[in-house]
């Protein structure tokens, strides 16, 4: 959660502040109105999950939504998520790092100062790498998914608060090897490999996995900008 | 500007993304080892300490080969490397001739066990591929043919045998050639070539061990006391009943079902036409390691000697001799002598005269069918 108050943070940095007139520019005679250009979000059930193997845990995500001026129906975002825990004494490691990017497409058109809201079609396509581990083995590896999906996204009263929910379907492609811990001397993690070592081919087993690939409930705030009416 | 935002949101995720997957993982190193086993098995120590005093059976080593154990031909290695919580993780199988190989290994630690190869009659499995390894050997018949109890001399002063007057139920299966097996748990494959030899330009690491025998040797001699020349062999040959089917390679702990044993016994009347002789290979009593006299003490078995008698009268009859407590002094084999009074087992005129031509089993009952195909891996 310190990750995500980080990147709020980073975010409020990196996000332009109040419109500066131009030096010695008259002042504008048109009335201004606050329209929304980004929502961010966390995803709720990632945030505080369980890992089969591993136990509860944390993976902080964080959802970006921009809301381009001139598309009244269409956006576009990104979602990472980012968990490196690492436990070496107890042998545990769950350490994703995803990026997916993705665009909406809402079934309602918006108005200029509103967000956009309602029921959407869903086009992700996300790539991860990993390195997970429980039991004194794990799995290191790198995927690629694609998938389609549907949402519902809802402002919370007038606030500029919102929740956001939605599915995916799709596939998943990864390479990634298997691990053991050694359990001697040098406290190594091996491949679970025991062929010829000069056959040795890394990432040489594959994951695929055809079916739900993200799914998501989130809480999220839109930063507005001030606009000319 | 919005690009500008979106972008300037994304950097700092991805160069958080950036940190290193962990643990960084390695190959295990290929080592090569020098094996060298060497031959466990003192007969004297396995057997009666005074066992070629017992034996007097004039037994024709150029005809009927060694009474003892002789050196295996081949010998496979099955290595299991072992995971973190000790437990199989893949399975290797190597082969080479003699006591003396040289394997490749990967380096850490394996469970490793030895045996013998090159009989076609002692058969190898598990229940998968990094499961423990058993021998065993293929059932030939549904059961023995009916016979006679008959008690030995000692039984008789003794106040009477235990024998089983009910028909036998167990299978009848080959029976076994020589197995010899060394099995090393947790057998640690150095990493560090301090522990290696360098012999011509290589590292070598060398591992020894010593085979122990893992069938064992019966020597049966039955003295036939008022014989008189009324029984000229054992022609129909002879069965042992009640020892296991098979034997776990790796912990030594035999089978507990059990099967009967068919062999040849044989009679040298040039030397003593009242005295017959057999060497029998089994498994061993079942259930238990043999090796372990506590492990041994812990089972019951009951143990029968079939014998199917050749009269000179042209006919047989098969008789059975309980041995259970002889046999029981002996987990890993040894000499067996039995002393029969011919009176108690004469010819008489009910008994089926001898088929004509060689070759034939009385004691046998209905021989299995073969079905299917058995691979053997060499």
């Amino acid at each position: 959660m310190l990750k995500n108050v980080l990147i709020l943070a980073l975010l409020a940095f990196a996000l332009p502040g109040k419109a500066q007139p131009a030096y010695g520019a008259p002042a504008p005679a048109a009335p201004e109105i606050r329209v929304p250009v980004v929502g961010i979000s966390t995803n709720i059930p990632y945030d505080l999950t369980w890992v089969p193997g591993y136990g509860v845990t944390s993976v902080p995500s964080f959802s970006v939504e921009y809301f381009p001026a001139r598309w009244e129906r269409w956006t576009v975002g990104a979602d990472v998520e980012w968990p490196m825990w690492k436990h070496w004494k107890t042998h545990r490691f769950l350490q994703i790092n995803n990026l997916t990017l993705w665009t909406r497409r809402y079934f309602h058109t918006r108005a200029r100062d509103s967000r956009p809201e309602g029921l959407y079609l869903l086009g992700n396509a996300n790539a991860v790498r990993y390195g997970i581990g429980y039991d004194k083995k794990g799995w290191e590896g790198e995927g690629l998914g694609a998938s389609v999906g549907l949402g519902y996204k809802r402002g919370i009263g007038d606030s500029r608060w919102f929740w956001d929910a939605g599915i995916a379907l799709g596939a998943f492609f990864a390479r990634q090897d298997p691990y053991v811990w050694g359990n001697d001397a040098s406290g190594w993690y091996y491949y679970d490999y025991y062929g010829d070592p000069d056959e040795f081919k890394a990432r040489n087993q594959r994951l695929f996995w055809v079916g739900p690939t993200r799914i998501y409930v989130s809480v999220g705030i839109d930063l507005q900008r001030k606009k000319k009416h | 500007m919005h690009w500008k935002s979106f972008i300037s949101v994304l950097l700092p995720l991805a160069i958080l993304c950036g940190c290193q997957i962990d643990p960084p993982l390695h190959l295990r190193r290929l080592a090569e080892t020098d094996v060298e086993l060497k031959m466990e098995f003192d007969v004297d120590m396995m057997w009666q300490i005074d066992w070629q005093t017992e034996w007097v059976f004039d037994w024709d080593t150029e005809i009927l080969g060694e009474v003892g154990y002789s050196m295996p031909e081949a010998i496979r290695l099955h290595t299991y490397p072992l995971g973190p919580d000790d437990e199989r993780r893949s399975h290797q199988v190597n082969n080479f001739y003699g006591t003396h190989g040289r394997v490749h290994l990967f380096a850490g630690t394996h469970d490793m066990l030895f045996h013998n190869i090159g009989s076609e009659v002692n058969l190898f499995r598990s229940e998968d591929d990094l499961a423990d390894q058993h021998a065993y050997t293929r059932v030939i018949a549904s059961g023995l043919q009916d016979s006679h109890p008959v008690e030995t001399l000692q039984q008789k002063a003794a106040g009477g045998s235990k024998v089983d007057e009910e028909e036998f139920t167990e299978s009848v299966a080959f029976e076994p050639d020589e197995l010899f097996s060394m099995y090393d748990p947790a057998y640690v494959i150095s990493d560090n070539l301090d522990d290696y030899e360098f012999i011509d330009g290589r590292y070598i690491l060398r591992i020894k061990g010593e085979l122990r025998a893992a069938t064992f040797i019966y020597l049966i001699q039955i003295a036939l006391k008022n014989n008189y020349g009324r029984v000229i062999g054992c022609m129909g040959g002879a069965a042992l009943t009640g020892v296991a089917e098979g034997v776990n390679l790796m912990d030594r702990v035999t089978h507990t079902e059990t099967v009967s044993i068919p062999f040849d016994v044989f009679i040298n009347r040039e030397s003593d036409p009242d005295l017959l002789g057999a060497r029998v290979l089994t498994f061993g009593i079942p259930g238990c390691n043999p090796y372990d006299e506590a492990s041994v003490a812990a089972t019951e078995s009951a143990h029968n000697l079939i014998l199917s008698i050749t009269y000179s009268t042209g006919t047989y009859k098969n008789i059975r001799v309980d041995i259970t407590d002889k046999l029981r002094e002996l987990p890993t084999g040894g000499v067996i002598t039995l002393e029969l009074d011919v009176d108690d087992f004469p010819p008489g005129g009910d008994d089926p005269p001898v088929p004509e031509g060689g070759g034939f089993n009385a004691v046998i009952g209905e021989w299995a069918e073969e079905v299917g195909s058995t691979t053997i891996v060499n």
